[in-house]
């Protein structure tokens, strides 16, 4: 039926499913967690006032969607991008360090690195890396090609080598 | 030993779990292997706690509803508008037969609502106002618990209902609040009669009657409008508790207080501006202030 986001449990069900993925992914591009969280509520918002043209298997990737656009448009950009290296940073205790690469300064170095990696590549990056996201469910949800995603993994690699490389 | 570099095919295919054997036992001993691990547990450390997931429900909820109620309301008004232009006499027929009406004031805003005979009733923040229309022909009667202030057309008796009290009048302008243990009203044109378990009386404009827990006394005021229906909370020595209460209602926030046995406070502070209000009480009370992420605050000595 065309109109079943409109049905209470569906739509709470959508949310409780998605909201935690999207709440992360948001946070991927603009590094600040309540910010990222009140995006992902807005995006529900719009979900309910839209559930009677969006199906309910197309109400994932439009979330993913509105989210972004959402940040797109009240963001500026680079000061966001700033805090989420900052807000990383931050006391992450890292027991007895045996290596050079096992320390707070390679920590803080390497989210230096990924904040300052294209916005792009460190989304699908660290949706790869921490959420465990495939890269086709990546490119469903981001309605893009595999082969993109897969080009988007490189790029952050490319940023990360030089990391390993000077450690 | 030259030291074995993966290209970035093969890493990703590493990262992803999908590398050979072979493979994987050719870059065993290879420094770089161990830094790459590194990168993904200090990844895995950096991911965002688990999300509430219900609280975050339960928010989106409360802020839909707020959404949809202040929508239906505006195409109420023009639905109404519209029809009363063409054929008054017909709209006033479907105002008159509608079903109980219900009134809620969202948290952070005050609301307007006319009832059928002309009456208005401004509803502060976190307000709940009813009627029914059986009831309401024969003897005009509301039911309210928070705080509401009353402009009553003139006609038969108008009372209003409260857990702790009710407030019966002719056609005056007067306000009521009923939360907790405080029942207090102030009547500011005309002539009102206050009724709680314990005892009657009768307002006139300036005067007041304060019911907190098993104490009554009657006090004066200005005889205008409550400086809410104007955007801002005013105090006459009303207890600390209550003041920041109410600021909590106005802003939709959480406000954690120390204790503050018998401290009142004096004075007003607007509903627009959060900063503004927290300086307008804590400076007068000598109070510090911390706003923790725009729907927390933390007040300390």
């Amino acid at each position: 039926m065309a109109n079943d986001v409109c049905k209470e449990e569906v739509y709470r069900d959508l949310f409780l499913r998605l909201v935690e993925p999207l709440r992360n992914y948001l946070y991927y591009h603009c590094g600040n967690a309540p910010q990222a969280e009140d995006l992902a509520q807005e995006a529900f918002l719009r979900l309910w006032e839209h559930c009677q043209k969006v199906p309910p298997e197309k109400a994932k990737a439009f979330v993913y969607r509105v989210g972004y656009n959402l940040f797109l448009d009240g963001i500026k950009h680079r000061k966001v991008v700033l805090k989420f290296q900052k807000q990383q940073t931050e006391d992450k205790a890292v027991t007895s360090p045996e290596f050079e690469y096992e320390t707070k300064e390679f920590e803080a170095r390497l989210w230096a690195t990924v904040a300052t990696m294209p916005e792009k590549s460190r989304v699908v990056f660290l949706m790869n890396r921490i959420d465990g996201c495939t890269y086709k469910e990546i490119a469903e949800l981001l309605e893009i090609s595999v082969k993109a995603v897969e080009k988007r993994m490189k790029g952050a690699l490319e940023g990360l080598k030089g990391l390993i490389r000077d450690s | 030993m030259e030291p074995y570099q993966p290209d970035n095919e093969m890493l990703l295919r590493w990262l992803n779990g999908e590398l050979s054997e072979e493979a994987l036992n050719r870059w065993e001993d290879s420094d770089s292997r161990r830094r790459w691990q590194a990168v993904q547990s200090a990844l895995e450390r950096g991911a965002l706690p688990p999300m509430d997931k219900e609280t975050a429900l339960k928010r989106l909820l409360t802020v839909r509803e707020a959404r949809g109620r202040a929508r239906t309301r505006r195409l109420r008004l023009l639905w109404t508008a519209g029809i009363a232009a063409a054929i008054g006499g017909l709209a006033l027929m479907l105002w008159l037969f509608r079903p109980a009406e219900e009134w809620r004031a969202p948290l952070t805003a005050s609301e307007a609502v006319t009832l059928p005979d002309g009456s208005e009733v401004k509803l502060n923040a976190g307000s709940y106002l009813r009627y029914e229309d059986s009831w309401w022909r024969p003897n005009r009667q509301v039911e309210l618990e928070g705080e509401a202030y009353f402009s009553v057309a003139k006609g038969g008796a108008f009372e209003v209902h409260t857990p702790l009290g009710k407030v019966r009048v002719l056609g005056t302008r007067f306000n009521v609040f009923a939360r907790e243990q405080r029942f207090e009203v102030y009547c500011t044109e005309g002539k009102v009669l206050v009724l709680t378990a314990a005892r009657q009386d009768t307002l006139l404009p300036g005067q007041g009657v304060r019911t907190a827990g098993a104490t009554t006394d009657t006090f004066t005021t200005e005889a205008i409008p409550p400086g809410w229906t104007e955007g801002q909370s005013t105090f006459q020595s009303a207890p600390l508790a209550d003041v920041f209460r109410d600021m909590e209602r106005q802003y939709g926030i959480q406000i954690q207080t120390p204790e503050l046995p018998g401290r009142t406070f004096s004075g007003r502070f607007p509903h627009d501006n959060l900063e503004v209000a927290l300086k307008a009480v804590c400076g007068a009370m000598g109070l510090k202030y911390q706003v923790l992420d725009g729907k927390r605050v933390l007040i300390s000595e």
